[in-house]
């Protein structure tokens, strides 16, 4: 039970999985022709199937209405019967002495009152004589009418109205070849002869096809038949009656006979049939009625056929119109999804498929748009690396200011000459540490430590190019120290500040350095109590490069301010506080992250 | 735009299908259901009395509705001329018939045209075989046994001192042969003496022949092997006054009402409505199936008298119940 529960999960997960591949196109015309197919099946076969109990129910209800009206008519040709054997003897036997009146007239009369289906009415003694009969009156030349059938019957069951089988009359004397079948009533009357009172019978000869046009009519309609039979299942009446004395046809009829009234269903000769039985009053007789449950089916199979067609052929639209629908849902995704296949390989002029209904075309305007942003963005980091390059470059070019290095070598010069050799060996230890961290092997991201040692070392050269004419005060806090900076941002605004703050003054200039965190930041200042500048300067200090009169490393603001943000992003950079005659306060902002040789590189600093 | 256009291309080819499809099966649908009544069948009798073949008639009407056919019943205007049969048959097939049904009038005389006529279209013999051609469907009772049977009613009902007339009538058609020699053959071992009643001419009135003839021989016993003989018999004796007993083949309206009225003694009569439906039946089946297995069918004959004729298995044959 598990396994087949698993093999059976395992089937639907590959058929998931294999659906998971397909197009969205062909997944639409897939499940729509499904969807469609499944509901036309379902209803075909309820439809069928209700048409098919309900014509049946029709058939059986049709037959029973048949069977009832025949039943009538029946009914009333056999009351008629009845009616002329009642009148003939209560109105006329009855009231004749034999002995001094005859019956002819009474009986003529009633005979011509009743012609339609009548053909004989005659009576008879005890002995098989004639009493009187209307119209003829001669009976045949020896014959014994005490040994016919009705006469017999009548007589076994004397207070009985006899009704028999159809035959052939067999009683008078007729020149033309006429012979009649009739079904005869016949009954036991009492004759009145001189006030003696005997037996006799009354047999009242109805024509048998009055009881045939009847049923003809009802069989002239094309689905199945109906026929007659006494109790005993013998064939009164058959729509194929020759064909069945000759043997040629066999009928159900003996086990028709048991049937009760109703529709039951038989098999003879190998079909399936449905009778329906009803048994007449007076008589016994039974009209059956029996439709070919095959021949019933037969008669709607082509229009079974036809609608079998016509679904086939509807259900065969249906997939088509599927296919168009889906094609006209699925095409537009999938020019779509193979723009974006090219986007994804790389196809740089691209023009993005924009069609399809309303929801695919914002889609692919979407994208578009999408992908025109990405082509800026693409554009600007271009640019910005450009950017980086050229600033780095500048840097690294400005470090090896000539006019700096001139004066530098000149100041060495001159201690050497002033045989200062100690001071002139640290000038040159100081000035070969300055150039090893600017070059510092390419790299453009140090620590904070370095980039401190790397202010010092200028410092100290520059406090022994001006003779101590400012101080210098670090205040970094160490925990700082081993985070990251870009090079290359100290030193320049130490140089602005002696240059531009402390250089004119007299004596006790002053430049403090700070590093301290801020609101998870890093802020590196560089204070000087110079001369300030307007608030105009201070403006396009950060701005515009070209209108900064350059001196020292030429190392601009700008420069450093710009590197910061495109190595950090633009939150970071320079901020510039001045006032003049008062000093000038440069902060660095940067984030604080740690120094981690392995694992940092250029870019990742920056934050977005 | 190419795509499209191959795309819409495909839907009209398809819709084209399918209304191709529906218009067939519409078509075909109602051709199926009035198909029928299109194949004609011809009857070609013998004689020119068409209530001799009434029950035939009837037996092949019904074939004819059960079957779905038109039928064309075609007499003729003397008893036998196999000229004006030959006539007929080649005006039925020029007509357009799709079957013969023929009870020939000269078994010799109509071989040849039968045997044409079965080239090209399904024959069905009735009664009366033709010489020499083999291969056709032939629908008849035993003529010999009915020969025999009449025979033995005659030997049931009369003394064997008796003088027994037999009519030579019709003898070009191989039934009334067998039947003759059946008759014969019953009365081989029996002491009646035998007078065969020819006539000399064709032409010469049968009734006043007969009653010639039984004016000079003064035989007991008539006995005629067929319906129009048989018939004429009865008219001979109409004047006569039952000097002779009748016995005789056929089962006419006026054969069963002289039957009736003791004229005639007994008859053999041959169950003709099965031989019409039959013989339809039979030319159904060869039209349908063209299978080569041909057959003679035997039909079913009953001897009856006065006394039989009324028992219900005998009455529903020789009175036609519908009328």
């Amino acid at each position: 039970m598990g396994a087949k529960i698993n093999s059976f999960h395992r089937t639907i997960h590959r058929i998931a999985k294999y659906f998971k591949k397909k197009s969205i196109q062909f997944m639409l015309s897939i499940s729509f022709s499904l969807v469609a197919l499944l509901g036309m099946v379902f209803m075909g076969v309820t439809i069928y199937s209700r048409s098919v109990s309900s014509m049946k129910e029709m058939t059986i209800e049709n037959n029973e209405q048949l069977i009832e009206q025949v039943n009538l008519n029946l009914n009333m040709y056999l009351r008629n019967m009845m009616r002329i054997s009642n009148t003939t003897y209560y109105s006329v036997i009855k009231r004749v002495d034999l002995s001094k009146e005859t019956l002819d007239k009474e009986m003529n009369l009633l005979y011509e009152a009743n012609r339609d289906n009548l053909v004989s009415i005659a009576c008879f003694r005890e002995k098989g004589s004639l009493v009187a009969a209307a119209p003829l009156d001669n009976l045949k030349r020896g014959l014994d009418v005490s040994e016919q059938d009705w006469f017999v019957e009548a007589n076994r069951e004397i207070e009985n109205l006899h009704f028999s089988t159809p035959h052939v009359q067999n009683l008078f004397h007729d020149s033309s070849f006429n012979y009649h079948w009739v079904i005869s009533l016949s009954r036991v009357v009492e004759l009145t002869s001189n006030g003696h009172i005997s037996r006799g019978i009354l047999l009242v000869d109805m024509n048998f096809s009055g009881i045939e046009q009847l049923f003809t009519q009802v069989n002239s309609s094309n689905s199945g038949y109906v026929y007659l039979i006494d109790g005993n299942g013998e064939i009164i009446y058959h729509p194929k009656q020759s064909l069945l004395i000759s043997k040629l046809l066999q009928e159900n009829n003996m086990p028709a006979a048991t049937y009760q009234d109703g529709t039951h269903e038989e098999v003879f000769e190998g079909e399936n049939r449905m009778v329906t039985v009803r048994t007449v009053g007076y008589t016994g007789w039974k009209i059956v009625s029996v439709t070919k449950t095959d021949e019933f089916f037969m008669s709607y199979y082509q229009t079974r056929l036809f609608t079998l067609i016509i679904i086939a052929l509807t259900i065969l639209l249906i997939i088509f119109a599927n296919q168009f629908v889906s094609y006209l849902i699925g095409n537009p995704i999938k020019k779509l999804d193979d723009s974006v296949k090219d986007l994804e390989f790389g196809k740089l002029d691209l023009n993005i498929y924009i069609g399809g209904s309303y929801e695919i075309q914002h889609l692919g305007r979407t994208i578009k748009s999408m992908v025109q942003q990405m082509h800026q963005l693409m554009d600007e980091i271009v640019i910005e690396q450009e950017k980086k390059r050229k600033s780095e470059f500048d840097a690294l070019q400005s470090q090896i200011n000539p006019h700096f290095l001139y004066n530098t070598l000149d100041s060495i010069v001159w201690m050497v000459e002033s045989e200062q050799y100690e001071a002139a060996t640290s000038m040159v230890t100081a000035l070969a540490n300055l150039f090893r961290i600017s070059l510092n092997k390419g790299k453009n991201i140090i620590t904070i430590r370095e980039e401190i040692e790397h202010a010092k070392n200028y410092l100290y050269i520059q406090k022994l190019r001006y003779k101590n004419r400012f101080e210098v005060t670090f205040a970094i806090d160490p925990e700082i120290y081993d985070c990251c900076t870009i090079k290359l941002i100290v030193q320049p605004l130490i140089e602005n500040a002696i240059y531009h703050g402390v250089e004119f003054m007299d004596g006790d200039g002053e430049i403090t350095i700070k590093g301290y965190v801020k609101e998870n930041d890093i802020y590196i200042d560089v204070i000087d109590n110079g001369l300030g500048m307007p608030e105009e300067t201070v403006k396009y200090l950060l701005t515009d490069d070209t209108r900064v009169h350059k001196k020292g490393s030429g190392i601009g603001l700008g420069n450093i301010h710009q590197r910061i943000q495109l190595y950090f992003g633009k939150r970071y950079g320079l901020e510039i506080e001045s006032e003049l005659d008062e000093g000038t306060t440069v902060h660095i902002h940067l984030p604080q992250v740690f120094y981690d040789n392995r694992t940092i590189k250029e870019d990742e600093v920056r934050e977005s | 735009m190419k795509a499209n256009r191959k795309f819409w291309f495909v839907i009209l080819l398809f819709l084209g299908l399918f209304g191709m499809l529906f218009i067939s099966t519409y078509l075909y649908i109602t051709d199926s259901s009035n198909q029928d009544k299109n194949t004609k069948i011809s009857v070609i009798v013998y004689g020119n009395n068409s209530d001799r073949w009434a029950t035939l008639k009837h037996g092949i009407d019904q074939g004819a509705a059960d079957y779905g056919a038109q039928v064309n019943f075609v007499t003729m205007t003397e008893e036998s001329d196999y000229k004006e049969q030959k006539r007929l048959l080649g005006r039925e097939i020029d007509n357009g018939a799709d079957g013969i049904i023929i009870a020939a009038t000269d078994s010799n005389a109509m071989a040849d045209a039968v045997e044409k006529a079965s080239l090209t279209l399904p024959v069905v013999l009735i009664e009366t075989n033709v010489a020499g051609v083999s291969g056709l469907d032939y629908l008849t009772a035993d003529n010999y046994s009915m020969g025999l049977n009449i025979g033995r009613s005659v030997i049931l009902n009369s003394e064997e001192s008796k003088k027994v007339a037999v009519l030579m009538e019709n003898r070009q058609r191989s039934s009334i042969v067998e039947r003759f020699d059946g008759f014969m053959d019953s009365l081989k071992y029996s002491d009646y003496e035998i007078d065969l009643w020819e006539r000399e001419e064709d032409n010469e009135d049968l009734p006043q022949f007969i009653q010639d003839k039984l004016a000079i021989t003064r035989a007991d016993i008539v006995v005629a092997l067929d319906d129009s003989t048989l018939e004429a018999v009865i008219d001979a004796l109409g004047t006569y006054d039952a000097a002779a007993e009748v016995y005789g083949i056929g089962s006419t309206n006026k054969i069963i009402h002289y039957l009736d009225y003791g004229i005639i003694q007994s008859i053999v009569f041959q169950n003709e409505f099965n031989m019409g439906y039959l013989s339809v039946q039979e030319l159904f089946k060869d039209n349908k199936d063209k299978v080569n297995n041909y057959f003679e069918t035997e039909i079913e004959f009953r001897t009856i008298n006065r006394e039989t004729m009324y028992l219900p298995k005998n009455q529903r044959l020789i009175f036609p119940i519908i009328q």
